[in-house]
């Protein structure tokens, strides 16, 4: 079993809240990873995945950026995910 | 002080309506407005038409005003009535506006007088600290982020290289310019979509991030604005 944090960051890095997920599996994917911090904040899981999708925020995992929903975290080696609001953009 | 074209392209966006500066009867003076949602409160940014510099018109922005509309007649409504949230979006397009048409933020401006004085203080003061902070902010993150083979940092600029194209955002102003000929990319946040994913903390580095994403993925652009923008660019 594995216990991970989930961290808001602002892009310049300063921590904006974080908190724990205990009793995960030892490998879950993004998408799953997703639900789980969107059902703790009693958001729809199908909104934070489109978000996802359309750099409405993104995933540090590790080094990395997540790459997409079903890229698979080892939540042993990883145990904190990062997530980063970006703005949405249009022409003007 | 700003650019007049880049100033009718962030104010214009955003919701905000104004006359157009220029040097004649009229033209000297003008105040942008917004009127929120239920159309009980009225935002007032006042702007002037300043001088001509080399080429370019230059304007001036000054105060902002808060109007509240009771029997069809707006009256000037003391501060500690308007609401947070009008107050809130008013000031973060300000800021945006302010930012973004800055000639402070041009690091190409060649033109001297008083103008050079106002460059030269700004672009080249606290400013570039700013600047220092936001490229290491970046220096940092980037090469964690799928677009890190398509960014370079370059002094004051961020260069994305897209597959149409290489875009050089600012720094400062998170202006966005299309190589080879410097023509102004004008994109700009879109208006709260209502939902909430995360906190967020509103500064002009999400802003640079958010821009980088966007042109790093120029393949995928569907919004017609910007491909029109990207066409007349190429």
């Amino acid at each position: 079993m594995a216990t991970v944090t989930f961290r808001d960051e602002a892009a310049t890095g300063r921590p904006l809240g974080e908190w724990q997920s205990t009793g995960l599996p030892d490998r879950m994917t993004v998408r799953a990873l997703i639900r789980r911090r969107a059902s703790e904040q009693a958001a729809h899981p199908i909104d934070w995945e489109r978000a996802f999708l359309t750099n409405g925020f993104f995933l540090l995992v590790g080094d990395h950026q997540a790459d997409g929903l079903d890229e698979e975290v080892d939540l042993t080696t990883t145990p904190t995910l990062i997530f980063i609001k970006l703005v949405a953009l249009a022409g003007g | 002080m700003a650019s007049d074209e880049a100033d009718r392209c962030s104010a214009g966006s955003a919701g905000w309506k104004s006359g157009l500066l220029g040097p004649r009867d009229d033209g000297d003076g003008a105040e942008a407005e917004k009127t929120p949602a239920a159309g009980e409160r009225r935002v007032r940014f006042h702007h002037t038409w300043s001088d001509w510099s080399g080429g370019d018109e230059l304007a001036s922005t000054g105060r902002v005003g808060f109007d509240r509309r009771t029997d069809g007649i707006g009256h000037e409504a003391p501060l500690a009535d308007v609401p947070p949230l009008v107050f809130s979006e008013a000031m973060r397009d300000v800021d945006l506006f302010v930012g973004v048409t800055s000639i402070a933020a041009d690091p190409d401006l060649r033109e001297g007088g008083p103008e050079r004085a106002y460059w030269e203080r700004t672009a080249f003061g606290e400013l570039d600290a700013t600047a220092a902070t936001r490229r290491d902010a970046l220096e940092r993150l980037l090469p964690r982020l799928k677009i890190a083979d398509r960014c370079t940092l370059d002094g004051r600029l961020l260069v994305v290289r897209g597959d149409r194209g290489t875009y050089k955002i600012h720094l400062l102003s998170a202006n966005i310019l299309m190589e080879p000929d410097d023509a102004h990319l004008c994109i700009v946040p879109t208006p709260a979509r209502g939902e909430r994913y995360l906190p967020f903390e509103d500064d002009r580095l999400s802003l640079i991030l958010s821009k980088a994403f966007l042109p790093a993925a120029d393949a995928d652009i569907t919004d017609e604005s910007i491909l029109t923008q990207l066409g007349r660019g190429a």
